[in-house]
């Protein structure tokens, strides 16, 4: 795995609070925090689509559709695993 | 015309029954008349009635229904004039609220005259073109166009037009009322190639406009009655509003440009088509907030005009104002 491709929950959650318009205290955000839906913290589309383009820029990953984009933006844990999975899966690892 | 009076008389005898014994409700959209007309049914009743009873005919028809709903919603009638005298106050009277609401009676019409028509034939509904050539630069750069509008005219042909001059075209929708309609309203876009993408019921399905837009694909969406917290103020001649900025943060995510675009009904009948310059927004140094507030008062310079020399086809049954001068 690429070392500067380095993932972690910290640097996820900078992504996420430099890339959206959340509106919560950080210290509020763990790493099993729900961030979309109804039990999520209020995000919507447009932050969903500033946070897939801000994953895309970071690690190189496309998010291609919304089952995927589903998936992997469960919460910071899930999207790190799931970011992970694939830099260890792509050519380049 | 014998069924013209007789639908006449049935018409002017439910909105009789109507006033007599039924509340008037705030909210247009909790509204009988809303809830009865904005269904798939209503729609097919207006393509059935434009088929049965011909143009002239289902043109009254529509100035009658137009009329009536003003007459019979006080409320909304208020909400249309305070909105229109943020454009222009010297043509926001009584007069000018109802002729509001006739317009939108003849969009119902224009949707069953669209829908009468065949591939090839979109034409002769369109009148003045102008500054068409912004969407050949568009799709030259091949990076997709945010096409953005207001609830002005009859901003549906807008499609249809573009497909039929042959720009891959998507429109981008909230859900509406019922999945019926929704479903309903996808398949009539359908029908012209202009395929339907609703957003802003699942946080996700935003994902598929980055990917129309970076296959090139020509994405329409409204932008001067925002449903979130998006929002940034932009100034109108007499008044502020809030305006969505959905389309500048996409343009800067996908890289696509933005052309505002209006439609709006000729006195001949015919749809006067206008495309103002693109915008490309770019990160402005001061940051995120900033480059939002830019690009979208940009924009909004851009279609604030055409609103202002339409005010009687600004559709609005709810008051936007934010504030006053």
């Amino acid at each position: 795995m690429d070392p500067t491709k380095e993932v972690s929950i910290e640097l996820l959650k900078g992504l996420l609070f430099e890339n959206t318009m959340i509106k919560v205290d950080p210290q509020s955000i763990n790493e099993e925090t729900i961030l979309f839906g109804e039990e999520g913290i209020g995000l919507d589309s447009l932050d969903a689509l500033q946070m897939i383009v801000a994953v895309e820029k970071r690690f190189g990953i496309e998010i291609k559709d919304p089952t995927m984009a589903r998936d992997a933006l469960q919460s910071l844990k899930v999207l790190r695993d799931w970011i992970q999975l694939r830099l260890l899966s792509s050519p380049a690892s | 015309m014998p069924a013209f009076v007789v639908l006449t008389l049935v018409f002017c005898g439910v909105l009789g029954a109507r006033l007599l014994f039924l509340r008037r409700q705030s909210d247009y959209k909790n509204a009988a008349f809303y809830k009865v007309l904005y269904t798939p049914v209503g729609f097919q009743l207006a393509i059935f009635g434009r088929r049965l009873f011909g143009r002239w005919i289902s043109e009254r028809f529509c100035e009658l229904s137009g009329l009536a709903y003003a007459l019979t919603h006080a409320e909304t009638l208020a909400a249309i004039r305070n909105n229109m005298a943020m454009l222009d106050p010297t043509r926001a009277s009584k007069t000018h609220a109802i002729r509001n609401c006739i317009t939108q009676g003849y969009n119902f019409l224009e949707f069953a005259e669209l829908w009468l028509k065949k591939k090839g034939e979109l034409h002769r509904m369109i009148g003045e073109q102008i500054g068409l050539e912004e969407l050949q630069k568009a799709r030259a750069q091949k990076k997709g166009c945010i096409l953005v509008t207001g609830h002005l005219g009859f901003f549906e042909l807008g499609g249809p037009l573009m497909a039929e001059l042959g720009f891959p075209m998507v429109t981008l929708t909230l859900p509406e009322p019922s999945e019926a309609l929704t479903q309903w309203r996808a398949e009539f876009r359908l029908r012209w190639g202009v395929r339907t993408l609703v957003v802003g019921g699942d946080a996700f399905s935003a994902v598929e406009i980055t990917r129309e837009l970076r296959a090139g694909t020509f994405v329409a969406l409204l932008a001067d009655r925002p449903f979130n917290e998006h929002t940034v103020p932009i100034p109108l001649p007499h008044g502020e509003i809030l305006f969505s900025t959905a389309p500048v943060m996409v343009a800067l995510l996908s890289g696509a440009p933005i052309i505002p675009v209006g439609l709006t009904l000729q006195a001949d009948g015919k749809h006067r088509v206008e495309a103002r310059p693109m915008i490309t927004p770019q990160w402005l140094p001061e940051g995120r907030e900033a480059t939002l507030h830019h690009f979208t008062q940009k924009l909004a310079q851009e279609l604030t005009p055409m609103f202002v020399k339409a005010p009687e086809q600004w559709h609005h049954f709810s008051d936007l104002a934010v504030s006053r001068p």
